[in-house]
């Protein structure tokens, strides 16, 4: 398959008044064409800041280094204006807050249609119907009527699937959705799945999930990584990934769904100013030893698809 | 010892072209002390409306509402503020339910304050609040922060503790873990749990993830449209759902296996 997106010894940290945040250290991660791959992890551990990393959405005070390579050029060394020709055309992102990222002064319609225009040339009548179309593809029973609403007449949910309209309107080769399924229900949910399944049937685009929601991602993601405090700490394909889990984060995070149990998975993580020089699992973990408390372990590869990053299989 | 009877609320928009959508229709139901009653349906079918009504946040267009058997749909003033006492809500984003220009402290202390339970910057109010924390599982160093030094799983907690200085009778719990990830779902959910153990408060849980609901919840009661579709305890309608709705949910939820 050929490769859309390179990830290459990514960092990015922030500069804030009590030190530089570490948010996402040396991560590497290929993109293949009409792939749907997943990056799950705790709160705060770096995937939403990796998504926006690939556009550079991030503020000021945030530095990445490292490599991004889309379709052979680098994202990090593009002017303002190649990027706004990358940003919403070849890659879309769809934002987790759903209740933020829309105008409240403006109707869902004008706010779907405005991307719709930007991203092709079409007229105003076509751009209605283009908009019409992508709800119904979105699973709104009534999309005319959504149109002439004001976002705050819509459920969370609706907000969500409104957006992620407007991310689809540009026909992307490369969809970043972070979080598309929180607020959603089960029916819901499987829609969504339905709806980027085909999405990426149709178009040939590629998906970057970023969620927290395991079951979600077993439903749709072919590949899936797992971070834990900035790092990339296990991936590999799904089926291998949740039946036979090497790491023992991703072993306690399927524990601690409810439907296996609610085992708890004490402690938090640990904090990305000053980051540990260990295994940076090691306060939480059940299997530590002696070697975990001195060494930071590097992504070991079991096998051509699978790599962990734990001292256990050295 | 809660009671819901006949309960609708209907909101109206437009001046010259008048609208109104019926959010909430004729719901019924009741919750018994030390009982979970989980409340699921889909996004937009009028759950936090419900949940708004109960905590008397939101008027409702018809119908009453009893607490130990006292109608309170329609109180007003001293006995509304006793009623709001009694009644509490944990929301569904914690970030945006805690004043991030307060420190913890004070904001576990503004709900002592304002119920009286402790003077301003007595003794009382720092043990009561030590004391609250530690139910929480936090520690002394997280008072003296604000709350986006915190994280999702934190705040919730803060947000449990406030709730929990009231000794509250009813627990309104609106979708508490759709923001969390797994790992702390877990934490927070066990908390809840132990917590109703200790102090016997009933809770009407709102979620719509149905795993959330199986392990927590006693009883189930599935909206549709503002309408209560079927309610029963949550292996009836788990294993025998007879709503095509509930049916249809649960086979999706089934697939997401």
């Amino acid at each position: 398959m050929e490769k859309l997106l390179e990830i290459k010894n990514l960092c990015t940290h922030f500069d804030s008044r009590n030190g530089c945040v570490n948010a996402v250290c040396n991560v590497n991660m290929d993109i293949h064409r009409r792939q749907i791959i997943g990056l799950i992890g705790e709160t705060g551990c770096g995937k939403s800041v990796l998504g926006q990393s690939v556009l550079k959405l991030l503020p000021k005070n945030a530095c990445i280094t490292g490599k991004i390579l889309f379709e052979g050029k680098d994202i990090l060394k593009m002017s303002v204006k190649e990027l706004r020709a990358v940003r919403g055309h070849k890659i879309a992102f769809i934002c987790q807050n759903p209740a933020e990222a829309l105008n409240p002064l403006m109707k869902n319609g004008t706010q779907i249609m405005e991307s719709v225009r930007i991203n092709q040339a079409l007229s105003k009548k076509e751009c209605r119907e283009t908009s019409i179309d992508l709800l119904n593809i979105l699973g709104f029973s009534e999309p005319k009527a959504i149109m002439h609403k004001y976002p705050n007449e819509l459920s969370g949910g609706m907000k969500q699937r409104v957006l992620a309209a407007m991310g689809m309107s540009g026909y992307p080769s490369l969809l970043i959705a972070d979080e598309p399924t929180k607020g959603l229900d089960a029916i819901k949910r499987r829609q969504v799945i339905a709806m980027i399944r085909k999405f990426t049937e149709t178009t040939g685009c590629a998906v970057l999930i970023i969620t927290h929601d395991l079951k979600f991602a077993s439903a749709i993601c072919d590949t899936i990584a797992v971070m834990y405090a900035g790092e990339i700490v296990e991936t590999g394909d799904m089926e291998t990934l949740f039946n036979d889990p090497k790491h023992p984060y991703l072993m306690a995070l399927i524990k601690s769904q409810p439907c296996k149990g609610l085992n708890v998975l004490n402690g938090t993580v640990c904090s990305l100013i000053d980051l540990p020089s260990n295994c940076r699992f090691f306060d939480r973990c059940s299997y530590a030893t002696g070697v975990c408390k001195d060494q930071h372990p590097d992504l070991l590869t079991l096998n051509e698809a699978h790599r962990v990053r734990c001292l256990k299989y050295v | 010892m809660f009671e819901v009877r006949n309960l609708s609320k209907v909101y109206n928009s437009g001046v010259i072209h008048k609208a109104s959508l019926k959010a909430v229709d004729d719901v019924t139901f009741s919750v018994d002390r030390g009982e979970t009653v989980g409340i699921i349906g889909e996004s937009g079918c009028g759950k936090t409306s419900l949940a708004k009504m109960v905590l008397k946040l939101l008027n409702s267009s018809s119908g009453s509402m009893y607490l130990n058997g006292e109608d309170v749909s329609s109180i007003r003033g001293e006995k509304l503020k006793s009623y709001r006492r009694k009644v509490q809500i944990i929301f569904q984003n914690p970030e945006s339910s805690i004043n991030p220009h307060m420190k913890i402290y004070d904001c576990i202390a503004e709900v002592l304050r304002i119920n009286k339970l402790a003077s301003r910057k007595s003794e009382d109010e720092k043990a009561l609040i030590n004391q609250l924390i530690s139910m929480v599982g936090l520690q002394q160093e997280h008072l003296n922060r604000y709350s986006w030094e915190l994280s999702g799983g934190q705040i919730q907690r803060v947000a449990l503790s406030r709730v929990l200085a009231l000794k509250p009778e009813l627990l309104v719990a609106d979708e508490p873990t759709s923001m969390l990830d797994v790992s702390v779902q877990a934490q927070v959910l066990t908390l809840l749990r132990s917590m109703q153990r200790e102090q016997g408060f009933a809770m009407l849980f709102i979620s719509h993830d149905l795993d959330v609901v199986r392990v927590m919840c006693d009883r189930v009661v599935v909206m549709f449209m503002g309408k209560i579709v079927e309610s029963g305890t949550v292996d009836q309608v788990f294993s025998h759902p007879c709503h095509n709705y509930t049916k249809s949910l649960l086979e999706e939820y089934e697939c997401l296996r």
